[in-house]
């Protein structure tokens, strides 16, 4: 009898504790939709910020971050697609496998601060780049290649031998490997990856804060040297300097949207590797 | 293209390295120990240093009973249905952008904190703590239940059919085998507290002190991050306050990569 | 002997895995427009040898040659052989068909993309006539364009081989191609089997003995890691030269092997 009733409790236990992970995300979004929610309008959403963001809205701001997180996936995605590829289909040697697997890691674990600081040495003042789009790009695309890359190789890693095979004994060679095997069977890694490295960037703040962007007034970037406005940097200032209320609404509502985006691209990761699994079942 | 990883990596500890080295020879050890920081005159980072481990205990402390609860319930008792339902909830917890935790923790937890603890300000080493905590919950969660699934099944059945309970045998053979993989969860999650930046910029109160005594975690303080993120901007490559920025980097980078190398080894995900 | 025109042989060559032998002192030779069997106990080495004949082991850590491979008098493991190309004269079809998350049309024309991309405008052509000598096209010609897991088992193994074809290949090695399918869809391709020596070379490892009797010209006999004996099929089935082949070879009629 009694272990049954420790059996019972214990499983009560972990079950509300394991329920608290749930209600968070429910209170994390909750709150952001309560508090943002009011701020949403069309204007909101389509209209330039003024008064230092305590009025307008935040298109240019939403714009600014779709920019920044797009150029550095596109930046992003060819290294991360060569050094999965090199991993996996062209060193034999082990310990550059180990080597670079290391490092992977160690890149996938900086503080994003680090990345921030030492991008904007090396892109922003040795490559003399400035605080600009451009810098914020390079410095988000080096932040987000783990997660792309990691994608991507487990995704090559998960091609049925058979697969390679048959395309050897045809005959094919590397590339012809490459391009008709490897990369039409790992081709959800990639767009998993993408869209997890996505939703990274467009959360960012750290790295991007001194490095991209100016506090206020600046519209759309003209070149790749100008700075872009970003909805991160725009809550970040909106919330320090905060004096009044109206100002904190606008500064949850683009914490709203800038929700939507990352959940959005991360929901649809999970499509897709639902729709995977099912194909996988077939 | 690989080689541009390794560039990478190289680059970061290389560029705070060459950029830090005038702090160490102003300040010597005294950089790490003393916690006198006034810019001009001299730079003691030990209240940053102080702050950003007194973060991460808070953080873990508050957050292992909820994770490992947490990793243990799904690995162990939930449908395949419900589990990935957990993980999928863990996935978007961890998309969740740091200035969003920083908005809530600064306008919610922090006035909650206040209130809670009858303080005069909400904004302390403890608010940061608690927020943090809640930051790395998906990490410690998401990796912990990895390891225990790597647990092969045989050992349940074998548990089970000796007439264990299921509490019993996830006890005594599931868990022993899964120490090393949890271990390494709760370091990358260190990592992750130690690093974050804007969340605990907004709520830790920006105080660059020890408080006084040192376990009355209801006082602002500063971690090294939010050091960084306060004042890098104004200071960029002006001299030794800018040197002593990067020292932070420095120390933040050294402790942060031996976290995650710990990490990385208990998961078995790089061997050395 | 040396009237008998080998179009593959292997000369004392040995085969390793980290080290271990599998194989060693192999002798033996592949007539042109014969179809060999290899034969022998699970574990015997049969499928090491068969990948030895294309280089399929080349992506396999550890692994080593020695002694000679020769396809027409060339060495293929010697410098400067272009794997790529010997690949393509030495097809393999493999024990469990292998058709690719495409079309129908595509499989059969996949080779043929990348070694002959200038023929763009004759794949078509290319395809009926790999599919039609597969036996395949009447089945298939009015859902070229339709994924090709639509297959049957049979169907797809057929046109595994077809897309073999397709490339043009000299000797065509097949692992126990019939070992994952029903007896109809494994009558179908030891058809197909006899009906492809006039074009080319075929080596068949099989477990499957009456089938072995039934398609091959010439056979071999793997036994304790090496070759134990060969010669002509029905010749070794009647007459064997050794004891150990006539007891493995004698059990061909007691035991069909359950498919």
């Amino acid at each position: 009898m009694k272990r049954e009733v420790v059996e019972k409790s214990a499983l009560g236990v972990l079950a509300i504790l394991t329920g608290t992970g749930v209600l968070l995300l429910l209170l994390i979004l909750g709150s952001v939709i309560w508090k943002g929610g009011p701020a949403l309008s069309w204007e909101f959403l389509f209209e330039a910020s003024s008064d230092f963001g305590n009025a307008g809205g935040i298109y240019y701001q939403t714009v600014g971050t779709l920019l920044l997180m797009l150029g550095a996936a596109l930046i992003s995605m060819p290294i991360a697609l060569g050094t999965a590829l090199y991993l996996t289909e062209y060193t034999q040697s082990e310990t550059v496998k180990k080597v670079l697997r290391n490092l992977i890691y160690s890149l996938n674990a900086m503080p994003t601060i680090l990345f921030g600081l030492v991008g904007y040495l090396f892109f922003g003042v040795f490559l003399n780049t400035g605080v600009s789009w451009l810098t914020g790009m390079l410095i988000l695309a080096v932040m987000i290649l783990p997660t792309l890359q990691v994608s991507i190789q487990e995704a090559i890693e998960g091609i049925p031998e058979k697969y390679r095979e048959t395309g050897m004994s045809l005959g094919l060679d590397h590339l012809a490997q490459v391009r008709s095997v490897i990369i039409p069977h790992s081709w959800h890694g990639m767009i998993t990856g993408v869209l997890l490295g996505l939703a990274r960037a467009a959360g960012e703040t750290a790295a991007i804060m001194f490095t991209a962007t100016t506090f206020s007034g600046i519209l759309l970037p003209q070149s790749w040297a100008d700075p872009v406005p970003t909805l991160q940097t725009h809550i970040l200032v909106l919330a320090q300097d905060a004096v009044n209320s109206a100002a904190l609404t606008k500064a949850w509502g683009a914490a709203l949207i800038l929700l939507f985006i990352v959940f959005i691209l991360i929901s649809f990761s999970f499509l897709l590797r639902e729709r995977l699994k099912m194909e996988a079942e077939l | 293209m690989a080689a541009l990883s390794v560039v990478c990596a190289g680059t970061i500890f290389l560029y705070l390295l060459r950029e830090s080295a005038p702090v160490f020879f102003a300040e010597g050890s005294g950089f790490l120990t003393r916690s006198d920081w006034w810019v001009g005159e001299s730079y003691g980072a030990g209240s940053m240093i102080f702050g950003s481990f007194m973060v991460t205990g808070i953080a873990l402390i508050i957050i292992l009973p909820f994770a490992l609860g947490g990793a243990v319930f799904t690995s162990e008792f939930l449908s395949p249905r419900w589990r990935l339902v957990i993980k999928s909830v863990m996935e978007l917890l961890a998309g969740v952008p740091g200035i969003v935790y920083g908005l809530l923790g600064m306008s919610m937890l922090a006035v909650w904190v206040k209130s809670g603890f009858g303080l005069i300000d909400g904004n302390t080493i403890f608010t940061a703590g608690l927020l943090l905590g809640i930051m790395i919950l998906p990490t410690i969660i998401t990796l912990s239940e990895d390891a225990l699934r790597s647990v092969p099944g045989e050992y349940r059945e074998t548990a089970l059919a000796l007439g264990l309970t299921r509490i019993e045998m996830v006890w005594s053979t599931v868990i022993p085998q899964a120490v090393p993989g949890i271990i390494g969860a709760i370091f990358l999650g260190m990592g992750r507290a130690m690093g974050e930046t804007i969340a605990v910029m907004l709520v830790i109160g920006g105080l660059d002190k020890i408080p006084a005594p040192w376990f009355d975690v209801f006082q602002a303080g500063q971690s090294i991050p939010s050091k960084l993120g306060r004042e890098a901007a104004e200071a960029i490559g002006s001299g030794l306050h800018w040197n002593a920025l990067m020292g932070l980097g420095l120390t933040l980078f050294l402790v942060v990569m031996t976290l995650s190398m710990a990490g990385n080894m208990f998961l078995k995900r790089v061997r050395m | 002997m040396s009237k008998i025109k080998n179009v593959m042989e292997m000369d004392n060559a040995a085969i390793f895995y980290n080290g271990k032998p599998v194989l060693d002192k192999v002798c033996c030779g592949f007539r042109v427009n014969a179809v060999t069997g290899v034969v022998g106990a699970s574990g015997s080495g049969k499928t090491t040898l068969l990948r030895t004949l294309s280089r399929l082991n080349d992506r396999v850590g550890g692994f080593r040659v020695h002694g000679q491979v020769r396809l027409e008098g060339h060495e293929i493991y010697g410098n400067g052989t272009d794997v790529y190309q010997l690949r393509r004269r030495v097809g393999m079809v493999f024990q469990k068909p292998v058709v690719f998350p495409k079309s129908i049309f595509k499989n059969a024309v996949f080779g043929l993309k990348h070694l002959a991309p200038e023929m763009k405008k004759e794949f078509p052509q290319a395809a009926e006539r790999v599919l039609r000598e597969v036996f395949l096209w009447d089945e298939v010609k009015d859902r070229l364009h339709k994924p090709a897991q639509t297959l049957s088992q049979g169907q797809q193994q057929r046109l595994a081989i077809a897309r073999t074809l397709a490339v043009d290949p000299e000797i065509i090695l097949m692992d126990e191609p019939t070992s994952s399918l029903d007896p109809k869809s494994s009558t179908a391709i030891e058809e197909l089997i006899v009906s492809l020596k006039n074009r080319h070379t075929l080596v068949l490892v099989t477990h499957h003995l009456a089938q072995a009797r039934r398609v091959c010209d010439d056979l071999l006999f793997l036994n304790e890691g090496t070759v134990w004996e060969q010669g002509g099929c029905l010749e070794m089935f009647e007459n064997p030269k050794r004891k150990e082949t006539h007891e493995y070879l004698s059990r061909w009629n007691v035991d069909e092997p359950a498919v």
